[in-house]
């Protein structure tokens, strides 16, 4: 996978087509609507603090609820191009995008996360992982990943003629 | 009050308000805080400043670090409204932020 900061802004993402799987799975897979536990809620005895932390909790389902409905709406869009002569994937992705995808990946990163009980980063690093749990595990890798990639293209390097690149192979 | 999630973001401009300096009658101010976690990417973080508040690299790498290796870091001090605002846009991210009444 490689991105790279064009002149425009906007991020230029190559994938080959395993990583474009990958990168297609965890948007459905977050698409589908992940179930997850309950994020720990932040109780307060100040009443306007309380008020806002409810409001808060409501803005954030429903921010979401529309990251979940982009996801879907942007894989049902096919947003992609195939360069000639190549089985990759290419992504021209707006600073909009960037952030929504960020976002989307980070959230699923921390479902994922929950899901494995919420673990240390030690623990994260461990091998003590059972069958049933080593999806998550993966798909917290995989996520931050692309994340980084993302990041790292956005802070200026990958950009043309920068030979360092961004290329990470899950 | 809000921003809709789908609406453009529009965030307080660089003004004396956004400024921790500035002061805010103590009964009118509200602190931003952000908290640890184990599972935020440090870069992803430090984006996140960078993109809610406008701040340079540098700035946000700071409070990104005073996060990481003191638990907590206190980001803004603001009116109710604008401190709700940043903690919005900073849960859309999904990162642990409070905000609580200044002492």
């Amino acid at each position: 996978m490689k991105a790279r900061r064009l002149d425009d802004g906007e991020l230029c993402v190559l994938l080959d087509e395993r990583e474009w799987r990958i990168f297609s799975a965890l948007l459905a897979q977050y698409a589908s609507g992940l179930d997850r536990p309950s994020p720990p809620s932040h109780s307060n005895k100040d009443p306007v603090i309380e008020e806002s932390n409810t409001w808060l909790r409501e803005m954030q389902a429903a921010h979401r609820q529309s990251l979940v409905k982009r996801a879907a709406t942007w894989l049902e869009a096919g947003s992609t191009s195939s360069p000639e002569d190549t089985s990759q994937k290419m992504l021209r992705l707006s600073g909009h995008d960037v952030e929504w995808m960020l976002q989307l990946f980070n959230d699923l990163r921390i479902s994922h996360w929950m899901l494995l009980g919420c673990p240390n980063e030690a623990d994260l690093k461990s091998e003590k992982w059972t069958e049933a749990q080593l999806p998550s595990v993966w798909s917290m890798g995989l996520c931050g990943m692309f994340q980084s990639v993302l990041l790292q293209a956005l802070n200026g390097s990958g950009k043309p003629g920068d030979p360092s690149g961004d290329e990470i192979t899950p | 009050m809000i921003l809709s999630s789908d609406t453009p973001q529009v965030l307080p401009g660089p003004g004396p308000a956004s400024d921790p300096c500035i002061s805010l009658k103590p009964e009118d101010a509200y602190l931003v805080i952000c908290w640890d976690d184990p599972v935020n990417l440090m870069d992803y973080v430090t984006h996140v400043f960078q993109k809610v508040f406008g701040w340079r690299r540098e700035r946000a790498h700071r409070h990104m670090r005073e996060v990481h290796e003191q638990g907590k870091s206190i980001l803004m001090r603001e009116s109710l409204e604008k401190a709700e605002h940043y903690v919005h846009q900073l849960q859309c991210y999904h990162l642990q932020a409070t905000l609580e009444k200044d002492a």
